[in-house]
């Protein structure tokens, strides 16, 4: 007990080697003047603003999967995001997609009928035009995603890749967020799976087409990257890779795709 | 002594103690620019993120966070520390930091965990496949890599005090000044941490 395990010293030296070089002059470029305003400032902001245009306000701030319902009277919401990704549908539209990035404020009109919003990053309160405040925590959307790709993933452990991406294809029809995944999850059993490197890249093709500004997009982007460069198209690699820096900068991943540009001499 | 933030990320409102292992700077210096940064000085805010960017990392790897991540994170924890500079009152900026950090750490492993459950679904039987044989590993070095994956998997608190000892090799007192827990709980904690590690460790096939 008040001994070190000899079998973590080598982990233990290369934990404590100095960060490569240039890292921390990269870092400090993106924290030398950080956003002094908290978004609860930002919120109480709106919230005024909300209040005096009379529009409702939505509020996102944790990270379940949340559906809603377009609050009555309210003739246009304002959100303050703190993450990147909500998408909403509306009887006008098969999908209208809202992206706004960490802390921006956007706006929906609901004159388009909005009836269905549903938010990837979880509990939402929504301030109505008529004061009401309610609070949405459901996760209906991410169960039933949940349950199809347990369902196929049974399939894959059984060896049945058919019948797996039948499942998946199966829950990757229609526009909802469960769709997604599945069509997603799709792509990947093709590119992991089955080898099948051209018919990944259709599938997430389509996945960009349908879902443009997906939940997954990111992710999505990236398995498509990987997919071309595994195929040995590297001019096309390389215009994904560009486009998922300009389109995701922030992205958790992105230190990945500058790697591969690295890697790639670009 | 916590308190939640909007995205529940906890911050130490802290009465942070001195650990006598720290190399980061000196305290009394740290809380002199924190002030300063407080008063919108730009040259301290550089300063104190110069003195600490090498323990920020150092403590993000050790906390398993892959190396293509720990830009980020450590660009999130100066981040979120300058937003809630006005929670520091005493005691070693670092302490607070690692605080922020470990919390960063946290919130990146659980991600990680939902999003391989989309994209390792289909390749966890492949890795498997290609993992050496815990038997192979018995008593084997582990790799950092290999470490991290475990790690990764841990509970938050069990990780922290499982790092501080295993690789970054503080003794128990210092531990439990870092974490602001009585020095036995830093033990009983550590004797779970290991037989957490090794359990996980064995489901993934790293080591027995």
């Amino acid at each position: 007990m008040n001994d070190r395990d000899p079998r973590f010293d080598a982990a233990a030296a290369a934990a404590a080697a100095p960060p490569p070089p240039g890292a921390q002059g990269r870092v400090w470029e993106r924290v030398r003047a950080p956003r002094v305003a908290t978004p609860w400032a930002t919120l109480a902001i709106a919230a005024t603003a909300s209040v005096a245009l009379g529009v409702g306000l939505v509020t996102v701030w944790r990270t379940h999967p949340a559906t809603l319902e377009a609050p009555a009277g309210a003739s246009k919401w304002v959100i303050n995001a703190p993450r990147t990704i909500s998408t909403c549908q509306s009887a006008a539209s098969p999908c209208i997609t809202v992206k706004a990035p960490r802390g921006a404020q956007f706006t929906l009109d609901t004159s388009t009928e909005i009836v269905r919003l549903a938010v990837q990053v979880g509990a939402v309160q929504i301030t109505a035009a008529d004061g009401t405040v309610r609070e949405v925590m459901a996760s209906q959307t991410a169960e039933y995603r949940a349950d199809a790709l347990r369902e196929a993933r049974d399939f894959e452990a059984q060896g049945d890749l058919v019948a797996a991406e039948a499942r998946l294809a199966e829950a990757a029809q229609g526009t909802s967020l469960s769709a997604e995944a599945a069509l997603y999850a799709q792509g990947v059993l093709r590119l992991r799976r089955t080898q099948d490197l051209e018919g990944a890249l259709k599938v997430f093709e389509e996945s960009k087409a349908r879902f443009p500004h997906g939940a997954l997009a990111p992710e999505v982007a990236l398995s498509a990257l990987e997919t071309l460069s595994r195929l040995g198209r590297t001019a096309e690699a390389a215009s994904a890779a560009a486009a998922f820096l300009r389109e995701f900068p922030d992205n958790e991943r992105a230190s990945e795709v500058r790697r591969f540009q690295d890697a790639q001499g670009l | 002594m916590h308190e939640p933030t909007f995205n529940g990320v906890y911050l130490l409102t802290t009465d942070a103690k001195a650990s006598p292992s720290e190399s980061v700077a000196e305290p009394s210096a740290d809380v002199l620019l924190v002030e300063r940064c407080r008063a919108s000085d730009a040259i301290a805010w550089q300063r104190l993120y110069d003195g600490h960017f090498g323990f920020a990392w150092n403590t993000a790897r050790r906390l398993g966070l892959p190396e293509s991540e720990v830009e980020d994170v450590v660009q999130e924890s100066f981040l979120l520390a300058h937003q809630h500079l006005g929670r520091f009152h005493q005691g070693r900026f670092s302490t607070w930091l690692f605080r922020i950090i470990s919390n960063a750490v946290a919130n990146r492993h659980r991600r990680r965990r939902v999003r391989d459950f989309f994209t390792g679904m289909f390749s966890s039987s492949q890795r498997g496949a290609a993992a050496p044989s815990p038997e192979a590993q018995v008593g084997a070095r582990l790799e950092l890599e290999q470490v991290a994956q475990v790690l990764a998997r841990m509970s938050a608190k069990k990780r922290e005090v499982f790092a501080l000892f295993e690789l970054e090799g503080l003794p128990h007192d210092a531990i439990a000044e870092r974490l602001g827990i009585p020095s036995a709980t830093v033990r009983t904690r550590l004797f779970h941490a290991r037989t957490e590690f090794n359990h996980v460790a064995r489901q993934l096939g790293v080591c027995s």
